[in-house]
C-alpha cells in the first residue's frame, strides 16, 4: 500500500470497524453482522439494532459497503432480509485500520520492552 | 414470549414506524425483523436492563436519524439556492430590510415601554400619580403609612443653570425633589450621601446630589467634589453626594443630571415662585395594598381635600385620582401604552406581511418551474412530508439569513434616527433620550419573527409545489404543465394581495412625505439672512430682576456688528406647531388667538412688514395693554375693518387696545397657514428671553455678542446661541430625514411588488411557451400576444390596486385614531390630487412596466421550435 494513503487516513469509528471485519469474510445481513460480533468478541461488543442500521446507512452512503445480489439457497432465505458486501474501498478502509491498530500494537510491545 | 417482551416490541415496532420514510423504504422491514429476532436474546443475558438498553438505543437513533436528513435538506438547500443566485440575493434583501424595519418597530417600543427604570431596585412597585398635585395634597399622601411605605414629591425637568468652579454658567436639566426621594427609591449613592428629610430643613444652605453619569464626563469622577461648592441658579450650593450609577431620576426619556431638594426655596429655584406649582408624586404602596384599593384611598383623600376649598373649580365627581405605574422610563397611561403598542404593530405587521407576500409568490412561481424535478422525486419514493420539509427548510434558510441582515439593518436605522435626534437637538428644551443597545430581547424577537416569516411565506408556496399529479406531470413537456389556466389560483391571489400591500404602504408614506415637504421650505414671512438668535435666562443665573434685560439690546444695539435688536418671548419658528394660547374678542365672539410677547423693533428687526399702526417702543403704558395683530388675526376678529385705535378684551378681563397691524409670518414650523397672532409687550419672566439680532452681513456678530455680554456680565448664560439659517437647517434636517424614511419605505415596497409580478409574469411566458407559439403559428400577430400576456397582468393589477386603497382607508383609520398630527396631515395630504391619482397610476405604470419586461419575451417566441420543444 502507499505509504501517503497510509498516513492519510483518520481512525475509523469502533462500530464501522466492527461491520466491515464481520463483512471481510463473507456477505452477512444486518442480524448475522450482529451475532458474528457478539460471538467474535465474546460478548463485550453488542451491535444494537437501530445503531446496526443506522452505521449501515452511513456506511453504504461511505462507498464502503453495498447490498449483494447473492442470496443462499430458497429454502433457507428470508425475503425481508438484505444481504451486504464490502466494496473494494471498503476492503481497503478495513486494512488500513488493521494497520494502524497492528501498528499501535507494536509500537506498546516495543515501549513495553524497553521498560523491562 | 412473555408479555413484557411483547409489550417491549410493540413500542419497538411503533418507534420504527416513526424513522423518516426513505429509511423506512430502504431499512423498515429489516429493522423490525432484527429486533425481533434480537430481544429474547437480549432479555436472556441482560434482562430489564437489556431491554431498557434495547428501546433506549432506538428511540435515541430516531432524532438522530432526522436530524442527518435535516443536514441533507440544508446543504441541498444551500445549493439550490446558490444555483439561482439572483433570487436568492433579492429574497434575502428584502427580508432584510423588512425584518430589519420591524426590529427597528420593535426596538423602539421596547425601549420606551418595556424597559425598566435604571439604577432603582423593585421597579415592579413604584407607582405614581397621573396628575400633578399641589404640595400639601402630597403631604397628606405622604403621611398616610396605611396606602404608602413611601412617597416622594418633584417637580421635572427643570432647568438649572449651573457653574463649576470660574467656569461659564450652563444649562443642565435636573428635577426639584422632596427630601424623601431618594428614601422612596432605595438608592445608595456612589459616594457622599443622598437627602434626608431629617437634615434637608428649610433654611438651610442649599445642596445638590449630581448623577453619576456628570460626574464621570464632566469631573472626571473626582472624587473629592463631594464637599465642593458650584454655582447654582447664581447661589452656591454645596454638592453632597453621587447618584447610583445608571440613575438619571424617574422617567428617564428627558434624563436628569442633577437633584436639588426643595427647601432650598424660591430664591434658588424659581419653579418653586410659581403660585401653584404642580407637583408630580411617586411612591410606594404599602404591603398589602393593591392598585385599585390605593386609587380609591387617594381618591377618597382628595375629595375629602376639596370639600375644604369649596371655591376650587376642580371637578369633584368621579375619579380624580389615577395611578400609573411609575416603573418605566416614561410616565404613560395605559392608554397612551395600548396606542403605541398598536401603532407599531400595525405599521411592523403591514411591512412583514409584504416582504412575506412578496416572497411567498417568487415562491410559488419558483415551485412550479420545479415542478418536474418534484415529480421526479415523488416517483422515486420521496413522501410528501419529505418534500415539503425540503422547501421549507430552503425557506427557513432564507428568512434566517434575512433575519441575520435584519438585525444589521435594524441597529443602522436606529442609529440614524438617533444621529437625527442629536442633529436637531436644541439645548434649549429639554433632551430626549432612549436607550436603543442591542439586548437579547430584541435578537430573539427579530429571530422569531424571521422564522415565523420563513414559515408563512414557504409553507403555501410548498403545500401547493407538492400537491401535483405525478404522472401527468412526468408526461407533459419539459418547460411544465399546461394545464387550463386557473383564473383564482393561489399565485394570482398572493400577487393581487402584494400589489394591494405596496399600494397602501406607498400611499400611507406619500401622504406622509407629501405633508410634511408642504409644511418645510415655506417661506417663513420674515427675513431669515444674518439673524442671530440666543436664549437669557437671568433668574437662573440668579438675577433678582429682570431690569438686566432692558439695559441688553440698547448694549448690542452699539454694537458695530449690529444692526438691530430686540426681544421676544419664543424666537420665530420656535414650535412645530403654535396652539391659540388666550382667548380675546372684540364685543363679539371669542377667538384663540396666539398670544405672544416681543419688545421694541421686533418687526423692522425681523424684516415684517407693518401694513398699518405702528411698532412697540421701548415705554408703553401697561393699561389698556397695547396690541399688534398679524392680518389673520385681524380678519377673525375684525373682518375687513381696520382694528387699529380698537379695544380687545380677553377671557380673564384684561383689556386691550390695538395699536399696529403685522403682515402674517409663521410664528410656527407645521402650520400651513399663519395663526392669528397677537403681540403684546414683552414681560421676563422665570423662562427668560430670547434675543434677536440682525447682523451686518460679512460680520462674525456672534463673536461680537458674545465678547460683549462676557465683559458686560460674565455671570450671564448665552442659551443655545445660533444663526435663524441654522435653526432653519436643524429643521430641514429633521423633516427631511423623516421623509427619507417614509419615501424609502414607500420605494421599497414599490420595488418589492414590481419585482414580484415581474417574476410571475415571467413564469406565465415560459408557461405558456407552447400555446403561443401554437397561436403565432395560427396567424396571431406579436401586439396580440403581448395582449395576452399583459392582460393577466393587468387583471393582477387592478385587483391589487382596489385591495390597495381599501387597506389605505383601514390603516390610516387605525393610526389616526391616535396620532391627530397625522390625521391632519394625511387629511391635507389625501385632498392633494396629486397623490391620491397619481400614485395609483404610478403603482400601474411601474407595475405593467414589470410585466412588460418579460412579457416582450414572449412575442419572440419562433413558433416552430416552441412546438417542436419536448
Amino acid at each position: 500500500m502507499p505509504k501517503t494513503e497510509q498516513r492519510a487516513a483518520p481512525p475509523l469509528r469502533t462500530n464501522w470497524f466492527h461491520i466491515l471485519l464481520s463483512l471481510s469474510g463473507e456477505e452477512q445481513h444486518g442480524y448475522g453482522i450482529m451475532q458474528e460480533v457478539l460471538e467474535r468478541t465474546n460478548g463485550q461488543v453488542r451491535l444494537w439494532p437501530a445503531s446496526l442500521y443506522g452505521a449501515l446507512k452511513q456506511l453504504i452512503e461511505e462507498g464502503f459497503i453495498e447490498e449483494s445480489n447473492k442470496r443462499p439457497a430458497p429454502d433457507q432465505d428470508d425475503a425481508r432480509r438484505r444481504y451486504y458486501k464490502l466494496t473494494r474501498a471498503g476492503r481497503r478502509a478495513l486494512e488500513q485500520e488493521i494497520v494502524r491498530l497492528e501498528d499501535l500494537v507494536k509500537a506498546i510491545h516495543h515501549k513495553r520492552h524497553q521498560e523491562a | 414470549m412473555n408479555p413484557l417482551l411483547k409489550a417491549c416490541l410493540s413500542v419497538y415496532r411503533r418507534l420504527a414506524r416513526a424513522y423518516p420514510h426513505e429509511f423506512q423504504l430502504v431499512y423498515g422491514e429489516e429493522l423490525e425483523l432484527t429486533g425481533e429476532d434480537a430481544l429474547p436474546e437480549i432479555w436472556k443475558r441482560h434482562g430489564i436492563w437489556g431491554i431498557l438498553r434495547f428501546l433506549g438505543d432506538i428511540a435515541l437513533r430516531l432524532p438522530v436519524e432526522y436530524l442527518s436528513e435535516l443536514r441533507h435538506d440544508t446543504a441541498f438547500a444551500l445549493r439550490t439556492l446558490l444555483k439561482s443566485r439572483g433570487f436568492t440575493l433579492a429574497a434575502v434583501l428584502s427580508l432584510g430590510i423588512g425584518i430589519g424595519l420591524c426590529s427597528a418597530f420593535f426596538t423602539q417600543v421596547d425601549a420606551l415601554l418595556f424597559r425598566p427604570l435604571p439604577g432603582v431596585p423593585d421597579v415592579a412597585e413604584l407607582v405614581a400619580v397621573q396628575e400633578p398635585v399641589s404640595y400639601p395634597y402630597f403631604e397628606r399622601v405622604r403621611d398616610r403609612h396605611d396606602i404608602v411605605s413611601g412617597a416622594a414629591a418633584l417637580l421635572a425637568p427643570v432647568p438649572f443653570s449651573v457653574a463649576l468652579n470660574s467656569a461659564r454658567p450652563q444649562r443642565i436639566f435636573g428635577q426639584l425633589v422632596s427630601p424623601g426621594y431618594f428614601a422612596t427609591l432605595r438608592i445608595e449613592p456612589s459616594i457622599g450621601r443622598l437627602f434626608d428629610p431629617q437634615t434637608e430643613q428649610p433654611g438651610n444652605s442649599p445642596v445638590v446630589v449630581l448623577s453619576e453619569r456628570y460626574w464621570r464626563t464632566h469631573m472626571n469622577a473626582d472624587p473629592r467634589v463631594v464637599g465642593s461648592t458650584i454655582r447654582l441658579n447664581g447661589k452656591l450650593a454645596q454638592i453632597v453626594g453621587i447618584g447610583p450609577k445608571d440613575f438619571l431620576g424617574v422617567w428617564p426619556v428627558t434624563p436628569a443630571d442633577l437633584f436639588v431638594p426643595i427647601t432650598v426655596g424660591g430664591a434658588v429655584a424659581p419653579e418653586l415662585t410659581e403660585e401653584s406649582p404642580n407637583f408630580r408624586v411617586i411612591m410606594r404602596l404599602a404591603d398589602g395594598v393593591t392598585f385599585t384599593s390605593a386609587q380609591a384611598a387617594l381618591d377618597t383623600l382628595r375629595r375629602t381635600a376639596d370639600d375644604k376649598k369649596p371655591d376650587d373649580k376642580r371637578p369633584k365627581e368621579g375619579r380624580q385620582i389615577s395611578l400609573i405605574s411609575a416603573g418605566g422610563v416614561i410616565a404613560m397611561t395605559p392608554e397612551q401604552r395600548a396606542s403605541t403598542l398598536a401603532v407599531t404593530f400595525v405599521l411592523g405587521g403591514l411591512i412583514l406581511a409584504l416582504v412575506s407576500t412578496n416572497l411567498a409568490g417568487l415562491l410559488v412561481a419558483r415551485g412550479s418551474e420545479r415542478a418536474k424535478e418534484i415529480a421526479v422525486r415523488v416517483a422515486m419514493g420521496a413522501s410528501r412530508f419529505r418534500l415539503m420539509r425540503q422547501l421549507l427548510t430552503e425557506s427557513t434558510l432564507l428568512s434566517l439569513a434575512g433575519g441575520a441582515i435584519g438585525v444589521l439593518c435594524g441597529q443602522a436605522i436606529l442609529i440614524g434616527i438617533t444621529a437625527l435626534a442629536v442633529a436637531a437637538d436644541s439645548g434649549v428644551t429639554p433632551p430626549q433620550e432612549l436607550d436603543y443597545s442591542l439586548n437579547l430581547t430584541t435578537l430573539l424577537f427579530t429571530t422569531a419573527i424571521a422564522i415565523a416569516a420563513g414559515f408563512a411565506f414557504g409553507l403555501l408556496p410548498a403545500l401547493a409545489a407538492t400537491r401535483g399529479d405525478v404522472a401527468g406531470t412526468l408526461k407533459l413537456s419539459s418547460n411544465g404543465a399546461s394545464r387550463i389556466y386557473r383564473r383564482f389560483g393561489l399565485r394570482n391571489l398572493l400577487v393581487a394581495g402584494q400589489v394591494g400591500l405596496s399600494l397602501t404602504v406607498v400611499l400611507i408614506t406619500g401622504f406622509i412625505v407629501i405633508g410634511y415637504q408642504k409644511f418645510a421650505g415655506i417661506d417663513p414671512g420674515f427675513e431669515p439672512r444674518d439673524l442671530v438668535l440666543f436664549q437669557i435666562d437671568p433668574l437662573h443665573d440668579g438675577y433678582t430682576s429682570a431690569a438686566l434685560v432692558d439695559r441688553l439690546p440698547e448694549r448690542l444695539a452699539r454694537l458695530s456688528a449690529v444692526r438691530g435688536v430686540t426681544l421676544a418671548a419664543s424666537s420665530p419658528l420656535a414650535d412645530y406647531v403654535a396652539t391659540p394660547n388666550v382667548r380675546v374678542t372684540a364685543d363679539q365672539e371669542m377667538v384663540g388667538v396666539v398670544r405672544q410677547g416681543i419688545g421694541a423693533a421686533y418687526f423692522s428687526t425681523l424684516g415684517i412688514p407693518l401694513v398699518g399702526g405702528r411698532e412697540f417702543t421701548e415705554h408703553e403704558g401697561a393699561e389698556p395693554i397695547p396690541a399688534i395683530l398679524n392680518q389673520t388675526a385681524v380678519r377673525d376678529l375684525f373682518g375687513p375693518a381696520s382694528p387699529v385705535g380698537q379695544a380687545l378684551r380677553d377671557a380673564s378681563g384684561k383689556q386691550y387696545t390695538v395699536i399696529g397691524v403685522a403682515r402674517d409670518s409663521r410664528s410656527a414650523y407645521l402650520m400651513a397657514k399663519p395663526a392669528a397672532t397677537m403681540y403684546v409687550p414683552l414681560s421676563v419672566g422665570a423662562a427668560g428671553a430670547s434675543i434677536i439680532v440682525r447682523g451686518v452681513p460679512g460680520q462674525d456678530t456672534m463673536a461680537a455678542i458674545r465678547d460683549d455680554v462676557a465683559r458686560f456680565d460674565p455671570n450671564l448664560t448665552l442659551i443655545n446661541p445660533r444663526t435663524m439659517d441654522r435653526q432653519l437647517a436643524q429643521m430641514n434636517t429633521l423633516i427631511q430625514g423623516g421623509s427619507a424614511f417614509y419615501a424609502g419605505l414607500g420605494f421599497f415596497s414599490l420595488i418589492l411588488a414590481s419585482v414580484g409580478l415581474a417574476g410571475v409574469t415571467a413564469c406565465a411566458v415560459v408557461r405558456r411557451r407552447k400555446e403561443i407559439g401554437i397561436r403565432m403559428a395560427l396567424g396571431a400577430r406579436r401586439l396580440q400576444v403581448l395582449a395576452l400576456v399583459l392582460k393577466e397582468g393587468a387583471a393582477l393589477v387592478i385587483a391589487g390596486a382596489i385591495l390597495g386603497f381599501a387597506g389605505e382607508w383601514a390603516a390610516s383609520r387605525i393610526m389616526a385614531g391616535t396620532m391627530s398630527e397625522l390625521a391632519r396631515l394625511t387629511d391635507t395630504a389625501r385632498s392633494n390630487p396629486l397623490l391620491s391619482i397619481g400614485a395609483p397610476l404610478l403603482l400601474v405604470a411601474i407595475t405593467m412596466a414589470a410585466c412588460y419586461i418579460p412579457a416582450r419575451r414572449s412575442t419572440r417566441i419562433d413558433p416552430v421550435t416552441a412546438l417542436r420543444e419536448e
